[in-house]
């Protein structure tokens, strides 16, 4: 006889036997037992026959709310089982996370081309084009469209590698510049980024050198603007409030020329560059009308600007391209 | 130029704070190079030596008895050239050295001494160890030697500019800074001398445009034994010139002094009288140094009636030079034209003092005065008798002085600026420029020392340079400009840097000139044209590969403790035929940095190709790169491959040959690469085609082939058998060995099939893969290998 303490005995057995599952394959077992097609609640579906007609939807009622009951158990436990299963395969996959990453070290990139990038895209912002030429230059468009003819004095300035044939080294890109006007025309506003070389050898020397120099040469332009430019070039390059001086020099391809020293931390000055207003000579000799148009020029050396940013040393150390110095910069 | 602030003063009649001075002359564009302080030394005083008694101990010890103006000192000296009555520098007990040291009263070898008798050395004047030195005998004992030596002082060095030739003297020097201290100036008056001797030597110029005034003076009966005083020593010395004998010590003071170089003849040596002509092109002349020159024809040579006896402005002969004996000479004071002294000392390799001075220009107005100045201090120092100046000019070559006009239009236009005009008439007064003022500006006439101001940009930059660069403001510039051009037709250098060090590649730069010897045994180029002045036979040649430089850097590496190298470059490299771009790395050791769970190995072939392809993979046409087995003398016979893109090499990659990387110092196997820049990396552009929604069929094949032939043309015969349904064919196996007969290879491809427009039907999949199959039997002779 199907009584409602039967039933409630039968409940929490079955709960039990669901709590002492202790793994899906048991629960699944149990699961069969009680719910399945030859399962206990089912025989006890097949008992409600043999109850009065009265008894009977009460008793109906109470062993369907016991399978809805026994089933949200056995998802339950299931659910439970399948995460402690997980967390118990995972519990066996800890790795020493602080052990190295595996595979290939990174590169360097060398300190000259970080500074050019940052000199070239400073410049390349306020809407100036980059150009390249030739290193192998010929005697005109290193000295005399610039101003420096045969026997000038400066050119003792530019201690020079020469070839069999005449042609040189150049000493500075400013050959590009000329090249660039002659291609271009004017109004123009240009860096030439690349190297140069010079004969000289020794601990603050290095044959060859790299250069940007700058040219902008408009109808409106003046010394004021010159310092303007330069001034907000090397705010930019050093990212603080550098102080600059600019000191009267000669250069034969600007006038006025100055040499433009920026003060250090212990207050003394570093000269980094070199600028002037475009001698009215060197225009003549790209065919610009020196009274209608005007323009500033100026020449940085990437290494010493890369030794400031960087911190380092000994301008040697450059080309030495030894790792332990190259990857150091990123 | 080194000078002596304290002759800078007497120049300047007027003392300037040591801080001041460094600052003006930096402002005014004469870059101060550096400073040495000379200090001042207590209690060293003038000693006058009374007796001088052997030593009874010491061969070469003098026990001296030595006056120092307020007691007799007895001191012990081991100087040879220590005698009575000798004016010395006496050190007195607690006098402490410039090289440190510090006098204290003692015995040698038994004897007590009370002080120190000094040479130039000790005093810090020279390097003079030989003997004490010796002052000037009127001198009174316990004077201190300071105030004879004229310490302290303070020597100043500066860097002068090419155009400020007029500033290679104190007195160009002096004028600079009164002009930019506003101390008055007055430039200085030298009086005539007695002209009465009466010689007839003379001067004649037969090349007046090459040096349009040679003035020349005899001076007769100077005392042989006349030394040079120790006042104008010490100043010759810290301006870094060696005192040698009176008349060149003189010559080189007043050139020091005005900026004028003069020339002394030792009159009773000259043949005849003096012309100053160009060089015939076979005479020969040995010089003051001992060098023996034959000068071309465009050199200007001072001759006598015997032939040349000086390069003109650069440096005398030794026929005619002075010598101890000496008593009668010659002053020559010359202006000769700049641009026929323009690269004569470089050519002859003697860069002097004079020609350094006569080859910026020296004041055409300034000889006669230097002559005066010039006899005036022989005759004090030497006695002597002047004959008159001869002056030989030809004004027509002096550089004329033509007023410069200065716009103020222009200068406000090219300055940024407006400074008012006073300001302006103030400068040109202060640099002692003569001027008038016009309807727009300033008509200028510089003084004839100023020969560089001849433009108006000259004025503008003199204006510019006194007012103060710190007083122009800043002001921006807006310019109309285009917006600068980008292109993705080439791949840019710093993208290829970036992925390069992506990767572990650290960028290296070179030297574009390399040693011809290592270019050479690389041998992978030829080398690019030779320097004619190289820095050394190692930096002589410019490059045809940047390989070269690579290797080195490599070696240099390894034998620096690293396991592994991978570095890259870009650069040019040059031939005759111009400077192309190219890109070149090498690998060499350890494929992974040592670390934990991955077995060590060695970089390999397939390593560096694989960098190399994915850098070009970047110009997003894959399929236009190909590699073909490359035989060269350079590289590992079986691992080298030429690149080409599209059938046209464009550079090369592969395994060094051992004997060429021993000869570079690497001792492992070392990859490299190098392609021409502009070939390797333009770029096509990306393009979106439709993406298939249809699934992807995969089909291996594996063909068994002879060993010989090239995996490359296996995939491409697949890849043009296939058709328009085969989108990819990968190798995923190579295999020989066990099961494959000897001098064959198994090569495995994945073949990767895909219509777009529908789902690939079996049928569809095995008609491709049996035409690839036909076309490898046929063309490769492949078996299919079950």
């Amino acid at each position: 006889m199907l009584s409602v303490d039967d039933l409630d005995t039968f409940q929490r057995d079955a709960m039990a036997a669901i709590e002492a599952a202790d793994s899906p394959a048991a629960l699944d077992t149990v699961r069969v037992e009680l719910l399945g097609k030859k399962g206990r609640l089912t025989g006890l579906l097949k008992g409600l026959g043999r109850l009065s007609p009265e008894e009977r939807p009460a008793a109906g009622h109470q062993i369907n709310a016991i399978k809805g009951t026994l089933a949200a158990a056995i998802e339950s436990r299931g659910a439970g089982l399948a995460r402690a299963q997980l967390d118990a395969r995972l519990a066996g996959e800890s790795i020493d996370v602080t052990l190295p990453g595996r595979g290939q070290r990174a590169g360097s990139l060398h300190p000259v081309t970080l500074a050019r990038r940052r000199i070239e895209a400073i410049f390349v912002g306020a809407g100036f084009g980059v150009r390249q030429g030739p290193e192998i230059e010929d005697d005109f468009h290193n000295f005399t469209a610039l101003n420096i003819p045969d026997n000038h004095p400066a050119r003792a300035m530019h201690d020079t590698f020469y070839f069999g044939d005449g042609r040189l080294l150049r000493t500075h890109t400013s050959p590009t510049q000329i090249r660039t006007i002659n291609e271009e025309g004017v109004p123009i506003r240009v860096i030439c980024p690349g190297r140069v070389y010079r004969c000289d050898s020794d601990q603050t020397h290095t044959p060859m050198f790299n250069q940007v120099e700058g040219l902008v040469i408009d109808r409106d332009i003046s010394f004021a603007n010159l310092k303007s430019v330069l001034n907000e070039f090397v705010q930019q390059f050093f990212e603080r409030d550098a102080q600059l001086r600019f000191r009267p020099s000669y250069f034969p391809f600007t006038e006025p020329s100055a040499e433009v020293d920026v003060m250090m931390e212990d207050g003394s000055w570093l000269e980094i560059l070199g600028c002037g207003m475009v001698h009215p000579n060197v225009l003549r000799n790209v065919g610009v009308d020196p009274e209608a148009y005007g323009g500033y020029a100026f020449g940085i050396g990437i290494e010493r600007l890369a030794m400031l940013r960087y911190g380092i040393g000994d301008l040697r150390t450059l080309f030495e391209n030894d790792l332990k110095f190259l990857e150091q910069f990123q | 130029m080194k000078f002596s602030k304290r002759w800078l003063e007497e120049m300047l009649g007027d003392s300037v704070e040591l801080a001041l001075l460094l600052e003006r002359l930096t402002l005014a564009g004469l870059e101060v190079d550096g400073t040495e302080s000379l200090e001042a030394i207590d209690k060293l005083v003038v000693g006058r030596v009374i007796t001088v008694e052997p030593h009874p101990d010491a061969d070469k010890l003098r026990v001296c008895q030595v006056d120092d103006g307020h007691e007799t000192l007895q001191i012990v000296c081991g100087a040879p050239n220590v005698r009575a009555e000798l004016r010395v520098a006496v050190a007195q007990i607690g006098c402490k050295l410039p090289g440190g040291l510090k006098i204290r009263k003692s015995k040698l070898r038994g004897v007590e001494s009370h002080g120190m008798l000094c040479s130039t050395a000790e005093l810090g004047l020279g390097n003079d160890h030989d003997g004490i030195m010796e002052l000037a005998v009127d001198l009174q004992p316990g004077t201190p030697v300071a105030q004879v030596l004229a310490i302290p002082d303070t020597v100043v060095d500066i860097d002068l500019t090419p155009n400020r030739g007029d500033c290679f003297s104190l007195l160009g020097v002096a004028r600079e800074v009164a002009t930019f201290t506003r101390l008055p100036f007055d430039e200085p008056v030298v009086a005539a001398c007695d002209a009465d001797a009466d010689h007839p030597f003379r001067a004649a110029v037969a090349a007046p445009e090459a040096a349009p005034v040679f003035t020349s003076r005899v001076i007769e009966g100077i005392n042989p034994d006349a030394e040079t005083p120790l006042w104008m020593i010490e100043r010759l010395r810290r301006s870094g010139v060696r005192a040698i004998h009176p008349v060149v010590d003189i010559t080189n003071y007043v050139m020091l002094e005005y900026g004028q170089p003069l020339h002394g003849y030792d009159l009773d040596k000259l043949a005849g009288n003096i012309d100053v002509r160009f060089a015939s092109g076979d005479e020969s002349l040995t010089l003051l140094d001992g060098k023996s020159i034959t000068p071309d024809s465009d050199t200007l040579l001072i001759t006598d009636e015997s032939g040349a006896i000086g390069l003109a402005g650069i440096m005398g002969g030794e026929s005619t030079s002075v010598t101890d004996g000496t008593r009668n000479i010659v002053f020559e004071a010359a202006f000769f034209a700049p641009a026929g002294m323009a690269g004569k000392a470089r050519r002859y390799g003697m860069h002097t003092d004079a020609s350094l001075r006569f080859e910026r220009g020296v004041d055409p107005a300034g000889q006669v005065r230097a002559q005066e100045r010039a006899a005036a201090l022989l005759v004090a120092i030497a006695g002597g008798r002047c004959a008159p100046i001869q002056v030989v000019s030809a004004p027509e070559h002096v550089p004329a002085r033509t007023p410069v006009t200065l716009r103020v239009a222009r200068l406000e236009k090219v300055l940024g600026v407006a400074v008012d005009h006073t300001s302006v008439s103030e400068v040109f007064a202060r640099l002692g420029f003569e001027f008038d003022v016009t309807e727009d500006g300033w008509s200028v006439e510089p003084p004839s020392f100023r020969f560089d101001i001849s433009i108006e940009e000259d004025l503008i930059e003199e204006v510019a340079r006194v007012y103060g660069y710190d007083r122009i403001p800043t002001i921006k510039a807006y310019s109309q400009t285009a917006l600068v051009p980008s292109t993705e037709s080439r791949i840019s250098e710093e993208r290829l840097r970036d992925a390069m060090s992506a990767i572990g590649y650290s960028e290296s730069i070179s030297y574009s000139f390399v040693d011809p010897d290592d270019h050479a045994a690389l041998g992978l180029a030829p080398a690019g044209p030779e320097l004619v002045n190289p820095i050394s036979r190692e930096l002589s040649v410019m490059r045809g590969t940047l390989l070269c430089g690579l290797l080195k850097a490599a070696a240099h590496n390894l034998a620096r403790q690293r396991d592994s190298v991978r570095m890259f470059e870009f650069g040019h490299v040059f031939s005759d035929d111009g400077e192309p771009g190219k890109f070149a790395a090498v690998a060499v050791g350890r494929f992974y940095p040592e670390q934990w769970g991955e077995p060590g190995r060695a970089i390999d072939f397939f390593d560096i190709k694989s960098d190399l392809q994915r850098m070009l993979a970047l110009s997003n046409a894959d399929d236009e790169f190909t590699y073909e087995s490359f035989v060269t003398e350079s590289l590992h016979p079986g691992q080298a491959a030429s690149v080409l893109r599209n059938g046209e090499p464009i550079g090369f990659i592969g395994a060094l040959h051992p004997s060429v990387a021993t000869r570079f110092e690497i001792d492992a196997p070392c990859f490299v690469f190098e392609v021409d820049a502009d070939a390797a990396f333009s770029a096509k552009l990306s393009e979106s085609a439709p993406i298939s929604r249809f699934p992807q069929v995969r089909r291996d094949v594996a063909v068994l082939v002879d060993e010989s032939v090239a995996a490359g043309d296996i995939v491409a015969t697949a890849r043009s058998a296939g058709g328009a349904l085969l989108k990819a064919v990968r190798v995923f196996d190579v295999y020989q060995g066990k099961g494959i007969e000897p001098g064959l290879k198994s090569i495995a491809l994945g073949l990767i099939l895909l219509d777009s427009s529908r789902t690939l039907l079996d049928e569809d999949a095995d008609r491709v893969v049996h035409k690839v199959i036909d076309s490898l039997l046929q063309i490769h002779g492949a078996k299919l290998r079950e």
